[in-house]
């Protein structure tokens, strides 16, 4: 028997908690607290705790073609049919669960391709505070359910409030709003209620916090002048942002899909908008760890390894890049996504860099500016490290 | 030939073991495992740094040098890795290491039967306390005015939470001090007075040791047959040298562990008055746990949660679309655990919502103890709720269309 623990980064929201798979021979079997997290304490919701089997769960284990069962070669090269389309007819449809490498390689395949690019669930903006500050905040503003999304921030909030913060919360009737002080019951963010205004404007250290796929959000507290949380709930969500992609619009004149549906099980309805157009393509490709209602109905399924199967970066909403680290081998007939993007790209002729997880996160450093002056090895402290404009 | 009770003095005689005072529990580990008393060693490694403790399965006994010496920030409880991980120890013979919250949740698991006691060899280790690894890496910055990187070593003596950088410099505060400013030890271990785990079958520790030995041998007491066999056989295997405790050393062990004893009681009065009692406790309990998000981490990590179906998890019993839960959700949790809480403040440190589960818990566990008198995790002896075999149970009302539980174990 060989057991041991790997602590690594919670493939769900934006917070980023640490936790540890537990791997008996070769196997995830459960979830450990990784206490030593400066993130969580070893805290973690009903979703983490559960991590290891969500990442196990409804594992697509070999490519499909049309529904058939089909062997990688042949569907890498019906999927090579994308050199087909001109520029403009092509979109990569990514998603924000990926590591900070896999991403940038996926963006690296669209620009070659000429194609467009956009993100399922991710979000825009950056934030000018952190975890631990909203902890230390005196007034907090939230607005909508934001400590159901991302319950471990939600934790801070809590925290501030047991020493003494005012929690403010304008949204519809929620989690957060029965954990909130001072309560406006409303779909939309109009104007902040009078008493708001003097509780903010009279704090030493203030935020707001909202998501960064709510757009209504983001505008009202950009009038409000003081430090956001800007909460991304997947994992890499912000990283995605940083990159520049942003939230997917599907041009009119797209006939064909690449889409990575990474997400772990629980989750599948984000692709519910997805899957109307779907239909209407003339070539639709999914690269998948496990089965999304997208897997059952594209034209072409290639298998790819899940989070724990490999290693690499992820950035967190505050901009903190953790190191997400191999627990096990991946099933049988399953593929890194970086393998599988090289392989393509060879097919449809483009070229891409190639390397280990290192030499990708190198690259994406020396192109992306925030993510300069962060090395590989830095990343490997629990506490990680920020990107350079959080 | 050692028997229950007997205490000694005990030292490694592996070059490569250096441990935290004289290397015997990992030299006794490493014996267990040469000599196939034991399949598999549960303990605690370093894991990234001194912060950052982490539970290791060895079965490589050349592997278990790299266990020794102790980590202040361990925080976690290792008994219920077996039930999860071990198959309860059904089919494996298993050594961990227990401090006492540990050993204490390893009765009760056992009691339940989700622990075969027969197959685990468990090596008590004194505990003052544990402190959160977050919590310590804050207070060493803010209050010690260290960088927490810096940090090679941390221990507890004298009443002082101490820390060591690796330019060698030594730095201690009182830990009253410090946990008056809510930092230092978890509440929970405060409260704790298992200090010395009798409950395991050998006690280890520091604390007194006295005189040439000071730093330099683990007291050892031997608390059961089994631990003894194992003793006598590390010492014929030559694994550990012994020797007689002095005399002075003991008295000094028996006041450390009585002046800890009193300090949990204190800890205990105070944390249990501030809580109110009766409507206003009630109170207290309904308005801190109405932040749960019902993650069920609490449940997750208790050692004594074990059923097959919780009854948290029954539409009946719990709205299961509300968030928060209703209130049953933890009528249920104290009603099923209560008498038989080891406080070992699982449910409180990893709760995401900081609900102090522990410290409710804790306080009515005391209440519950004077009115039935149960102690849990000191023996084998029952609580009622333990009497049955859930699956037998659940199988009985299934079979029988009855609703009344717990009738056979009530029956004369």
């Amino acid at each position: 028997m060989q057991m041991n623990y790997v602590t690594t980064i919670c493939p769900y929201c934006g917070t980023g908690c640490a936790l540890n798979l537990v791997v008996r021979d070769g196997k995830t079997v459960g979830v450990a607290p990784s206490n030593r997290s400066p993130v969580c304490s070893g805290k973690l919701c009903s979703r983490g705790l559960r991590a290891a089997q969500a990442l196990d769960e409804a594992r697509i284990k070999q490519p499909f073609v049309k529904g058939e069962p089909a062997d990688w070669d042949a569907a890498i090269g019906k999927a090579a049919e994308l050199k087909k389309f001109a520029a403009g007819e092509v979109a990569v449809i990514t998603s924000a669960r990926l590591t900070n490498e896999n991403q940038f390689l996926v963006q690296k395949f669209a620009k070659e391709l000429g194609a467009v690019i956009g993100v399922v669930n991710g979000g825009t903006g950056s934030s000018t505070t952190t975890l631990n500050e909203i902890r230390d905040a005196d007034v907090i503003l939230a607005l909508g359910d934001v400590m159901k999304a991302l319950p471990l921030t939600g934790n801070k909030i809590l925290l501030a409030k047991e020493k003494g913060a005012r929690i403010l919360y304008i949204g519809p009737q929620s989690y957060t709003a029965v954990q909130a002080d001072t309560v406006e019951i409303s779909d939309e963010f109009a104007e902040l209620p009078p008493g708001f205004s003097t509780l903010l404007k009279n704090a030493a250290r203030p935020v707001v916090v909202y998501l960064a796929n709510d757009a209504a959000a983001a505008a009202f507290a950009a009038g409000l002048k003081i430090n956001a949380a800007v909460l991304y709930d997947t994992n890499n969500g912000r990283g995605t942002a940083a990159m520049g992609i942003t939230p997917l619009s599907l041009p009119e004149t797209v006939k064909a899909a690449f889409i990575i549906a990474e997400t772990p099980e629980m989750e599948k309805d984000i692709y519910a908008d997805l899957l109307e157009k779907l239909d209407s393509l003339e070539l639709s490709i999914v690269a998948a760890s496990s089965e999304t209602s997208l897997s059952g109905i594209a034209d072409i399924v290639l298998p790819v390894s899940a989070l724990h199967e490999s290693e690499g970066t992820v950035t967190n909403w505050e901009g903190r890049i953790q190191k997400i680290k191999q627990a096990v081998a991946s099933p049988d007939g399953v593929k890194p996504l970086a393998d599988v993007l090289v392989d393509l790209a060879g097919k449809v002729g483009i070229s891409i860099p190639t390397g280990t997880p290192e030499e990708i996160y190198t690259a994406l450093a020396a192109e992306v500016p925030v993510f300069a002056e962060v090395s590989y090895e830095q990343i490997t402290k629990p506490e990680g490290v920020y990107l350079r404009e959080a | 030939m050692s028997e229950k009770g007997d205490m000694f003095y005990a030292w490694t005689k592996f070059d490569d073991i250096k441990g935290e005072c004289g290397g015997a529990v990992i030299s006794l580990l490493k014996y267990a495992l040469e000599a196939k008393i034991v399949d598999v060693v549960l303990t605690v490694r370093k894991g990234y740094d001194v912060y950052d403790p982490l539970p290791v399965f060895i079965t490589d006994p050349a592997e278990l040098a790299s266990c020794a010496g102790s980590l202040h920030c361990g925080t976690f409880l290792l008994p219920k890795l077996i039930k999860k991980y071990l198959n309860g120890a059904k089919d494996l013979k298993v050594a961990i290491t227990v401090k006492g919250c540990d050993a204490k949740a390893l009765y009760e698991l056992a009691k339940r039967q989700q622990i075969n006691m027969d197959n685990v060899l468990s090596i008590g280790l004194n505990c003052g306390g544990s402190v959160s690894p977050t919590v310590a890496r804050e207070m060493i910055a803010e209050k010690y005015g260290i960088d927490p990187d810096d940090v090679v070593k941390e221990e507890i003596d004298k009443g002082q939470f101490i820390v060591m950088t690796k330019d060698g410099q030594h730095k201690g505060i009182k830990i009253d001090e410090l946990e008056e400013e809510g930092l230092g030890r978890r509440a929970n271990c405060q409260r704790c007075e298992t200090k010395i785990p009798r409950q395991a079958d050998l006690a280890c520790g520091n604390w007194g040791v006295f005189g040439e030995k000071a730093g330099k041998a683990t007291f050892v007491e031997v608390c059961s047959p089994k631990g003894a066999a194992v003793f006598d056989g590390a010492v014929s295997a030559g694994a550990i040298d012994v020797c007689s405790p002095d005399p002075k050393g003991l008295e000094i062990r028996g006041k450390i562990e009585s002046v800890m004893v009193k300090m949990g009681k204190k800890a205990q009065k105070s944390q249990f008055a501030a809580l109110g009692e009766g409507t206003e406790r009630l109170a207290t309990i309904m308005r801190d746990s109405s932040r749960c998000i019902a993650c069920r981490a609490c449940i997750e990590n208790c050692p004594i949660c074990y059923c097959v179906e919780c009854s948290t998890l029954k539409p009946h019993l719990v709205d299961q679309t509300k968030t928060p839960p209703d209130f049953m959700f933890h009528l249920i949790r104290f009603a099923h655990i209560a008498d038989s809480c080891v406080n070992c403040g699982q449910c409180q440190e990893l709760c995401p919502a900081e609900i102090p589960n522990a410290l409710f818990m804790h306080a009515q566990q005391v209440e519950l103890e004077k009115m039935f008198g149960h102690t849990p995790g000191i023996d084998m002896s029952l609580p009622v709720l333990a009497f049955a075999e859930e699956r037998d149970e659940r199988q009985r009302l299934n079979d029988t269309g009855s609703d009344m539980i717990f009738e056979n174990v009530f029956k004369e």
